[in-house]
Order: C-alpha cells, then structure tokens, then sequence
C-alpha cells in the first residue's frame, strides 16, 4: 500500500483550504538530562518529543497550529482557516512574506561518539574521573555538580511553494557547577563546555579545559567585594558575548524594530559605535548556534550588522523582511515544533581585531577584567542595561591580580559602544542559550575580548 | 455567534476524558507486564492552547498549541527511573524503555502514594465557557484589548490572551486513577506610550481560571499607569527612605529569594530563622477560584492548606513523596513544572516541589493608611528582568522599573530606573508592615502564585 508523507498530507490540506501560504515542520527531538554530584549521578530525564506545527497566511492573518498527533493536526487547520475568513475585515498588520528561493536539501549532521551508542557505563566513569580530576587540583572545600545535556534534533521542513528541507543535529552540553563558602556565604560559579556534536565536544579527554574553572573556584572563598565606580576593562568572551547579545543584539531584530522594542530603530546607516567596531551574526560557526536553514527554509547566511562602526542591516525573517522592504537573513527560527518561530540571533560576535590578548592587558595598565557574564536585564526602548558578571579580576599593572565576587555592570549600550578601545584577536566559543518571549533556544555565545575605557561597576 | 465558527466542546479536543484514562492504564499494564514491574506511576498531560495576539506592525496572530504527552517513573530492582514520551507514540516507545533509561535517580525508596480521589473535587478551577470559546469569540476578546489605539494618540498596545484546557490523569500501582480537567486564562499585555519628553511602557500579566468580567478595565488601568508615568519623570536624591513595595515587587523579590527554603529539603534554613511575629505565610491549594488550586498534585495527593510559618516561626515545610518520612502528612505540593515559558505545567519536567498558591498574611492597615504615615519614602511598583538572589543568604538585587516618589503621604512623581538590594530574611524580621490589602500575583516564570500584601520596610538600600 502507497503510505502518503504526513507532511505531505498536511500540506496539501492547506492548498485545499485556500491559505495562500503555509508551512509544516515536524520535528524530533530525543534527549537526555544527567546530574551529577561530587561524581555520582543524582538524576536522570529522559524525554521525547515530536509533532507538527503549522504556519498559514490567509486574508492577511498569521495563523500557527501545532499537534503530536496528524489527525488533530487537520483539523487545526479547518480551524485555522476559518479564523482568517472570520476576521478579514479586522485591522491588520503588515502580513507578507518576502520571495526566497525555493530549495530541496537534506543537512545531517552526525556525532563522531554518540551518546545513544556508547557504553553508559563508560560515561559513568567519565563523570567519575572529571571529578577526581577536578578534586585533586582543588585547594578548597568545594560542591561540584556537573549537568550533561545530549541532544538529538531532527526537523522536516516543507511550504506551499515546493522547498523541502530536512535537518538533523546533535548537541551535547558540560555545565561544571562549584560552590564555595565566602565568609558564611554560599557563592557559585559556573561554566559550560560541548556544543553541535557528540560526546567528543565534552572535555572528558580534554582536562586541560577545565584548569580556568578550578582556578576560579580555589580562589572565589577570599575573593573581595567590588568598589563601585568606572573601570577600564577588559571584558571576557563570555561577558563581551552577553553584553552584544542581550542589548544590541536584540534590538537588531526586525520583530523587536518592528514592535517598538529596539532602541536601534531608526538608527540605520547611522554611526553608532567606533570604526573599529564590526559586528557579525553567523549560523556557520560550529556551536550550539549552528544552522544550514532556519525554521521557514531559507539558507542560512552571515550577516554583517554594524560595519566599521555604521548600523548597517537587522536580523529577518521573511515577514519582517517584507514589512522593512529588506531581505531575510534566515534568522526565523523556533526550538520546537510547538512553537511559532520568531526573529532570532545564532552565534553573533564582535569581528576579531589584530590586538593579542596581552597587548589588551597593556593598553589597560591598571582597571578591571570582568569574568564570565549571570544574566542581566535591559530596557530595550533605550539600550540601558544591567548585567551581572560571575566574578572580576583587578588588572593591576598591566597584570590579572585579586579576584573580586560577582558584581554588576550597567550603562547605555549606544555609549559603551563609543567607549570600546580595542577587541582581541580570538574569538572564543561556549554553549549559550536565549529566552525571548517565553521560548528558550539554544544559540553560541561567541565572541573576542573587548576593552572598554569606563565600565560603570556596582 | 457565527454559523462558520466551531465550538470546542470537549468532542473537538485530541483525546476524551475516558480515552485518556484509558491509555493510563494501558500504559501503565504495559510497563508492568513488560518489565515485571511492581512499582510505577504514569502521569497524563492534555493540554490545549487558543491564543489571540495583537501586535503593533506585525500581523495579527492566532495561534492554537496542542501537547498530549505521558511520563512514566518506576522502580527496577529498588531503583527509580524516569521518562517521558508523546501519547500518540507512548505504547510503542514503552517497549525500549529499559534502553532509555540508564541511570536511576538518587532517592531513598517510597511508595508512590495511594490515590484517592477519582475526579476534581475543587470547584471554580474548570470554566465551560473557555472549554467551549470558539475562534471568533477569542479573536474578538484578544482584539478588544486594542482598541484603546483608537482613542489615545500615541499609544502602542500588544500582547496576548492565552486560553488553556489541561486534562491530567495520574495512576499507579496502587491501581487507583485520578482525572482532573482545568481552565486558565492568561493575560499579558503592554502598553508603549510617546508622551511629551519620554517613552514609558508598562506591563500587566494576570492568569485566572475564569474570563476576567471587564478586560477592558484592565486595558484602561494599563494605559492609565503607563501614561502617567510618562508625565511625572522626576530624579532621585534622598536614598535612605523607607520603600514600599506592590503586591507585584514583593512576589517577585519573595519568589526568588524565600520561596526555595519552603521546600523539605531546604527547609531546615528556616528553622534558624527569626521572622517577625507579623509574618504568616500559607500554602493553600484548595482556595476556590486562587490560580494553582488543584484537586490533587501531580502525584494524585490531596491538595491541601499547609501554615508554613505562623507568627514568624516555621512550622511546617512543602513536601512530596520522594522528600517526606514515611508517616509524615504529605502536603501536595509535587508540580511538573518547565521554567521560562508561558505556561509551565509539563508533563516532561521531573515532579518536583512548588508551592501551589502562597498566602502571605495581611497586616492591620490598609495601603492608604500606609502611604498616609511616610513623610519622605518610595514605592515600588514593579521591577524589570533578570534579579540576582541568592536564597542560601537571602540577599537580592533587582531593578525597579516602575517606581515613585511617596510625598507628606501621597504618591508623587515617577523615578527612573534604579537597584533595589537587601537581604529578604531581614526585610521580613525588622518590623516589615504589611496592608491589608492582597493582590494575586503569579511571579514571572514560576507555576505558582502568591497572595502578596503591600509591604512597607526601612532595610534596603538603593543603588543608582
């Protein structure tokens, strides 16, 4: 018997229904969740999850629909097309989508070791070992907690317009959690190894990778606290990563410019940083941002947002790019099938520059190097921003001296752009994740080292 | 109502009351003749979702999500195990099991509890009306949210309104089975407004188990707040003045930097703990009406009202199955619950321990009089993003986005962004004042919500 391909079905379902453009995606996603202790597992999750999720445009509405299940899928969209005829003579927005080529590809990516293949009990003693490594160069009393995410992603795309793309990746995630006692106080530090691949990306056979963590954490227990006040800085890949993503990155979002929700709107064309200043956003970088095709099938490309200081482009999808009377960029894109995508960033970086690290430390002489970034928050209106910092390092004569606890950094991300003096040679890459409007994703935090001539500390 | 538009009655969703119970059982026989096991729970999750957006510039929006999954926990040879699949596939993916899953959780053994309860028993937590919404009636309320557009030049509106049918279904080797079916309702809304020297913005995220009677009041108080804000900017001088903090402010800071030591396993902080006598605090999710009220939690125990702290002094911690002694009561309070999004109940999180609804104690006075008696104070109406709290030592810094000047006992002009930082278990032992008025609040990215006073206190310190 002829079995007819349920995307297919879905797809043809919406021609009959009359939706002048649709899309399905049905995805997969098997993973693993493990948690260890002092190196022993403490808990295990394991989960799948697949399903479909529909995009329709009919009578200019967006309607998105997602199921498990393909029956209930059909009728979701019965149900979608009578809400575009019901309302077609409500206000509406701008509902269109920019032309993309229409393509027919198949992207797998596999894991050199996988951790469905491998000897579990072989990873038991991994996690074992990390410990053992980790404990015998602690000088301090120490809690480690090690998280270990395996992933396995697999999407089928196809639209109304002929383009098919299927899409597998896999994904693995070291997050090394130590807490120490500072005066009666806990404090915790953490940082995250792995990213697109297999058990290979995970530092098992790479201790070398953790000597930052253990230096960190036998020295956070006499760490100080920080004076407040405006630093020369240095700040970390990680911290130079967050501050780029969380506040500009953002507000160069198309649905963010669109909506009223970046600071940067209007700004195009405008010189908003220094020359020196070049600021990429590229899925090609293989970390845990990396895509060949976004979630409405459209190839993957750099993007060249801030060129030589001068606002140049934002991230699209193919919506976005239509109402700004621009091109996608193939940044649309969901973790799931249960979600409708949105514009989001993959592995955005400061372009590297020719100064090595240690000339960085001789331009600052004497300020402060701000660790790995916590969070943060920032008012997307206007660029201000809060962010935290995990730990500090007082530069002292053109050397990384005593450690501070962790702090907060804060300014106006327009100014702190105007007060970059210099970005290192190396771009340095690490797991990182984003959350924008309740829909987690996994993304690179990507970036060089940047100097800043006066960081505002609390 | 229109003759094109479709009523979701319980017949339209993916899977009927009695086909869900059935397939719990199935599975659960399944898992038992399969692997010869004695012990297993299996836990149900059917979850609808009918959204309506409305956005500025960008398309309306009108989105439907549909979840029907099962997780399964058991005992091999003592020990515990855990998994979770989609319905549609459960029975065929059950046959690997054993493969999944690799490694036990670290627990000391206990029974997975005996359920006695066969349907919902609460009242006011299952709306017909959302049940049955159609498209149109949920486009036609999300539009409303609108129309303020029309009237007031220069304001922006967006957001959304979340309709959620959930149906769970929890059986266990005890070979009894609990069913229960809920509503909610989620509103998210913000307002964007031009005024004459800034742009303010505000933002209102309610979540109930009925329709709100007026959304358009909400819609109002919304554009009300924000445009104020816009009008009265004023800076900051004196920093050493008394702060009172909205129901909102509170539940966030409380939500963060207290509510974790009120689980078993955290809890024996607390015993060290001298709050003020005036601090009360319960779990009670058996409140009619309250967002979290369930019949049972999601390992079928009995919700119930738990006094957590009386008089300043703890008295009983949160628990579940997995971390109470074997004769101690068991409060309700295991919840599968995923961090960051918009509705976190999920089948796929692990049973963990949340608080269902928190009430903390009101005080003598009311807010006004509160507000009558600061000479020279601020108010804290909300803060903004990501908070550093450290519930260990209770410290917490937040920025409060939403703030005013509090004048000879009038609320006065609004401030601009600044850090709020204190340490949560002094804020609540030296003489906090709490109103008598309480407002629902459900904390962001948390499944619980918090009946939370006004709360005057002279123990935090402000960081411009």
């Amino acid at each position: 018997m002829l079995t007819i391909d349920p995307l297919e079905s879905l797809l043809e379902q919406t021609r009959k229904q009359g939706a002048a453009y649709s899309d399905i995606r049905y995805g997969r996603i098997e993973q693993k969740n493990i948690i260890a202790l002092d190196g022993e597992i403490i808990k295990e999750n394991n989960c799948i999850n697949s399903g479909y999720g529909i995009r329709m445009l009919s009578d200019g509405i967006i309607t998105f629909a997602s199921s498990p299940n393909i029956d209930y899928a059909k009728r979701e969209i019965e149900k979608a097309t009578r809400v575009s005829s019901l309302i077609s003579n409500w206000k509406k927005g701008i509902a269109a989508l920019i032309d993309a080529p229409v393509v027919d590809s198949s992207v797998i990516k596999k894991p050199k070791i996988s951790w469905q293949e491998m000897d579990l009990r072989d990873n038991k003693e991994n996690i074992r070992n990390l410990d053992d490594f980790i404990r015998d160069s602690l000088k301090v009393e120490a809690e480690i907690e090690t998280d270990i995410m395996f992933m396995n992603w697999s999407e089928r795309f196809g639209n109304s317009e002929g383009s098919r793309v299927h899409q597998e990746y896999p994904y693995a995630i070291l997050t090394l959690t130590g807490r120490v006692m500072h005066n009666n106080l806990q404090v915790k530090y953490y940082q995250s190894f792995g990213g697109l691949g297999g058990i290979e990306v995970l530092p098992f056979d790479k201790f070398e990778q953790l000597t930052h963590f253990i230096e960190v954490i036998n020295n956070l227990p006499n760490a100080q606290l920080v004076n407040q006040g405006k630093y020369h800085s240095i700040l970390s890949e990680d911290m130079s990563w967050t501050l780029l993503h969380e506040v500009l990155g953002h507000s160069l979002e198309a649905d963010n410019v669109l909506s009223g929700r970046s600071f940067s709107a209007g700004m195009l064309g405008l010189k908003i940083a220094p020359s020196m200043v070049s600021v990429i956003d590229d899925p090609y970088i293989e970390t845990l941002g990396y895509y060949e095709y976004d979630s409405e099938g459209t190839k993957g490309r750099g993007t060249l947002l801030v060129d030589e200081g001068i606002l140049s482009d934002f991230l699209h999808g193919r919506m976005t790019a239509a109402a700004m009377e621009s091109e996608t960029s193939a940044n649309f894109r969901a973790y799931n099938y249960e979600s409708l995508p949105q514009v989001r960033m993959s592995n955005i970086f400061f372009e590297p520059k020719d100064y090595s690290e240690e000339e960085l430390f001789e331009t600052v002489q004497n300020g402060l190097y701000i660790g790995e970034g916590l969070g943060g928050s920032s008012e997307p209106q206007t660029g201000e921003y809060n962010l935290d910092a995990q730990y500090g390092r007082i530069i002292k004569d053109g050397e990384l001296a005593d450690y501070i606890l962790q702090f907060q950094i804060s300014g106006k991300m327009t100014d702190t752009l105007s007060k970059i003096e210099s970005i290192s040679d190396r771009l340095v890459a690490q797991p990182g994740s984003c959350v924008k409007n309740n829909q987690r994703l996994y993304v690179g935090s990507v970036c060089p080292k940047i100097v800043v001539t006066e960081m505002k500390v609390s | 109502m229109s003759k094109n538009s479709c009523n979701r009655d319980e017949g339209e969703l993916m899977y009927t009351d009695d086909e869900l119970k059935d397939i719990a059982s199935k599975v659960l026989q399944k898992a038992e003749k399969l692997f010869n096991l004695s012990e297993a729970e299996v836990f149900i999750q059917s979850l609808s979702h009918m959204m309506g957006g409305i956005e500025y510039r960008t398309p309306k929006v009108f989105q439907t999500t549909n979840r029907a999954g099962c997780a399964i926990r058991f005992y091999k040879n003592d020990e515990l195990f855990f998994a979770c699949f989609p319905l549609t596939s459960v029975l065929q993916e059950l046959d690997n099991l054993e493969q999944i899953t690799t490694y036990p959780i670290a627990s000391k053994k206990f029974d997975f509890p005996e359920i006695k309860l066969s349907s919902s028993s609460v009242s006011n937590i299952y709306d017909k009306r959302i049940a049955s919404l159609n498209e149109e009636e949920i486009y036609s309320l999300s539009y409303s949210m609108s129309e303020f557009e029309k009237t007031i030049d220069d304001i922006i509106l967006d957001g959304s309104i979340l309709f959620s049918l959930e149906k769970k279904v929890i059986a266990n080797s005890t070979q009894a089975l609990a069913f229960e079916k809920s509503t909610w309702c989620d509103i998210s809304l913000r307002a964007l407004y031009r005024g004459y020297d800034m742009i303010s913005t505000s933002e209102k995220n309610l979540t109930s188990r009925q329709i709100p009677s007026s959304i358009s009041s909400i819609v109002e108080d919304l554009v009300s707040e924000t445009m104020q804000r816009s009008s009265l900017s004023e800076t900051l001088s004196n920093l050493s003045v008394p702060i009172i903090f909205s129901p909102m402010a509170f539940s966030q800071i409380f939500s963060f930097s207290l509510v974790p030591l009120l689980r078993k396993p955290n809890a024996h902080k607390l015993s060290t703990l001298e709050f003020s006598p005036e601090f009360n605090l319960t779990d009670d999710g058996t409140v009619p009406g309250l967002p979290n009220s369930t019949a049972f939690d999601d390992e079928g125990i009995s919700q119930a009202k738990t006094v957590v702290i009386k008089k300043g002094m703890l008295e009983q911690a949160l628990n579940n199955s997995q971390f109470s002694q074997e004769n101690e009561e068991k409060t309700g309070n295991s919840f599968r619950a995923k961090l960051f999004e918009i509705f976190p109940r999920n089948y796929q999180a692990y049973p963990d321990i949340f608080p269902s609804n928190l009430l903390v104690g009101e005080g003598q006075e009311s807010y006004d009089q509160i507000i009558n008696d600061v000479g020279e104070g601020i108010f804290v109406n909300s803060t903004q993003g990501y908070m550093t709290a450290d519930y260990h030592s209770g410290t917490f810094k937040v920025s409060a986005n939403d703030s005013y000047r509090v004048e000879q006992g009038a609320v006065a002009g609004t401030l601009p962004t600044f850090d709020v930082i204190g340490n949560i278990f002094e804020l609540l032992s030296k003489s906090p004042r709490f109103s008598k008025d309480r407002k629902v609040v459900r904390p962001f990215n948390t499944p619980y919500s918090i009946l939370s006073p006004y709360v005057y206190t002279e123990e935090i310190s402000i960081f411009l």
